[in-house]
């Protein structure tokens, strides 16, 4: 579980605290039982569900609207520089 | 060392540029060169509660594309989410495609032929995609290693892509570079496509040599570098195989600069890119009398036209597949033949011999060209009417094809015009005899030295005197010289 853990929070790029990872490690322990009992169901005759409400076919027509004003496009960015978003160095 | 086998696979990622606006979301899609985050929205930024909505003509487009591709059509279509997390979407994740988990690309099982005069080759599509583009990291120092920070611009995120995938069925980089250019070509017959925009056609190759790994190189954006990283690829592969290396499967990054293939981060495998579907789009029915509707509206693509083109123009194969492997070129040839009817032979052999020969020798694309397909026909005409030679209209093609001035405002400006009137010839010839006395006696034995003479007044006269003309005078001075009637 350790691992999983380890290898999920590389994926969101987010580091835990020992802290945490004492927490989440119970939480995702939980979880994947969950998910391994679900696991157990056979379901090899049934469709997948992929959408709840009957819609097919929702469509626009390719006809430009009107972009958000710069100001608000960047309104909840919690850095900006230049009209630029700014993000962490990614490597 | 013996011809070890390669298998190349193409991933390309081609933008609907013809559509107005983005795939999920009615931003415009002309994004090129404005201002970051002006061309953005609630839906493409990703924003809480924002719903996307499909763009019917971006599944026309792609359904276009599949039959131009002689794929099998999915009848119901799904988009997926993919997840991973990098900022070039504010989502945490890509609206695309995936064909396990009940989903199904767009399209499926086609293929393409690509010919050359000697054979014929299949190169078999798997699936074609529908996804959105994800927005552009700017470097500030132009760097992605010395960079402290990312800028992001999401005016590019949104903009509907097909991700077109061959199987491995390509051998070699010049068969790769063939496939990408017919298949640029039909996109731009379909008029789906803008290839030559910046960034408009991406390409990931993988390559595998030997049976040796597979090795993904990513981001290629041009159809040259395409075929210069696979070369790149198969020596590197060899070389480390020659040394009893063995190649390890990975991702490498084609460096565009140093035009070199460099290892890249690790990547996320498939398992945790976590695809499920996108609840927020109700599936798409693709019904029969709507591929039908499509089929019918198909417009030529570069097969027939190039059959046309040796049917109605009595071009050889040759001339024909130069000419559609490039609408834009094949649009200017048929433009320039119907302003000069006579001679369609001589129109290609114009445009395929010297037009294409100084747009590469310049450094241009068809489009940025000043020369229009009425100045082509007027220098052809100009040299039917015998007011230029052949040597002028070769020092006049690139003039106009740089400036955009007509053939004969270039002959009147530069005084270009042929001489073709004996009496001037002569007194030239006369002059270039006598500067040149020795070549004059040697040339009353040595054809070499007519040939030196003859060349000499070429030079003087800049190529315009006619050559029929001049022989002429020469011989006739010559014959004059022989006989003492002439006194150098
Ligand atoms: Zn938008």
């Amino acid at each position: 579980m350790e691992k999983l853990l380890e290898h999920l929070s590389w994926l969101a790029r987010v580091k835990l605290c020992n802290y945490e990872r004492k927490l989440l490690v119970n939480d995702i322990a939980k979880i994947m039982e969950f998910f391994n009992r679900l696991g157990e169901i056979d379901v090899k005759d049934v469709e997948p569900t992929t959408h709840v409400i009957e819609l097919v076919s929702v469509f626009r027509e390719d006809k430009p609207g009107k972009p958000l004003s710069l100001d608000k496009a960047l309104k909840n960015a919690p850095s900006k520089e230049g009209g630029f978003f700014k993000a962490p160095r990614i490597l | 060392m013996e011809k070890l086998k390669v298998k190349i696979g193409l991933e390309v990622h081609v933008q609907l540029t013809k559509l107005k606006t983005k795939l999920f979301c009615s931003c415009p899609s002309d994004y090129r060169g404005k201002p970051p985050n002006t061309y953005v929205c609630p839906v493409c930024l990703g924003l809480p509660g924002s719903l996307p909505k499909v763009n019917s003509k971006a599944i026309e487009y792609a359904v276009m594309v599949a039959l131009a591709l002689n794929c099998k059509i999915n009848r119901k279509v799904m988009f997926f989410r993919k997840h991973y997390f990098y900022p070039d979407m504010t989502k945490n994740f890509q609206i695309t495609q995936y064909d396990r988990a009940g989903g199904a690309p767009i399209a499926v099982n086609g293929y393409l032929k690509l010919s050359t005069s000697d054979k014929e080759k299949v190169v078999r599509i798997r699936r074609i995609n529908i996804e959105e583009d994800p927005g552009k990291l700017v470097y500030p120092t132009g760097s992605i290693i010395t960079s402290p920070y990312t800028l992001v611009d999401y005016n590019r995120a949104g903009i509907a892509l097909l991700e077109i995938v061959t199987e491995p069925d390509i051998e070699t980089p010049a068969e790769a570079r063939l496939f990408l250019q017919k298949l640029r070509s039909i996109l731009e017959h379909l008029d789906v496509c803008d290839c030559g925009l910046e960034g408009a056609v991406r390409t990931d190759a993988n390559i595998s040599v030997a049976g040796g790994g597979r090795v993904e190189i990513k981001n290629i954006g041009s159809i040259k570098d395409v075929e210069k990283a696979l070369m790149y690829e198969i020596l590197r592969q060899k070389e480390a195989l020659l040394k009893g290396l063995s190649i390890r499967s990975e991702t490498r990054h084609w460096d565009d600069v140093r035009k070199v293939t460099v290892p890249l981060r690790v990547k996320e495998e498939e398992q945790d890119y976590r695809y499920f579907p996108e609840a927020d789009i109700p599936p798409i029915i693709i019904t029969e009398e709507f591929i039908e509707k499509i089929a019918k509206q198909m417009p030529e693509l570069p097969d027939e036209r190039l059959k046309r083109f040796q049917r109605e123009y009595g071009l050889p194969y040759y001339d024909s597949s130069v000419l559609v492997s490039n609408k834009k070129l094949a649009d200017f040839f048929e433009e320039t033949v119907k302003l000069y009817k006579r001679n369609p032979k001589k129109v290609a052999n114009v445009i395929i011999n010297d037009f294409l020969r100084w747009i590469h020798e310049k450094g241009l694309e068809l489009d940025n060209v000043k020369a229009k397909p009425k100045d082509i026909a007027e220098l052809l005409k100009l040299l039917d009417n015998g007011i230029i030679s052949i040597k002028i209209a070769k020092t006049v093609l690139p003039e106009i094809i740089v400036s955009g001035k007509s053939p004969s405002q270039v002959v009147k400006e530069r005084k270009l015009l042929k001489i073709s009137d004996k009496q001037i010839i002569r007194q030239i010839a006369l002059k270039i005899f006598r500067e040149h006395k020795k070549a004059a006696f040697d040339a009353l034995k040595d054809k070499k030295a007519i040939n030196y003479l003859i060349g000499q007044i070429m030079k003087y006269t800049k190529g315009r005197a006619d050559p029929a003309v001049t022989g002429k005078v020469v011989k006739e001075l010559l014959t004059d010289l022989k006989e003492g009637k002439l006194k150098l």
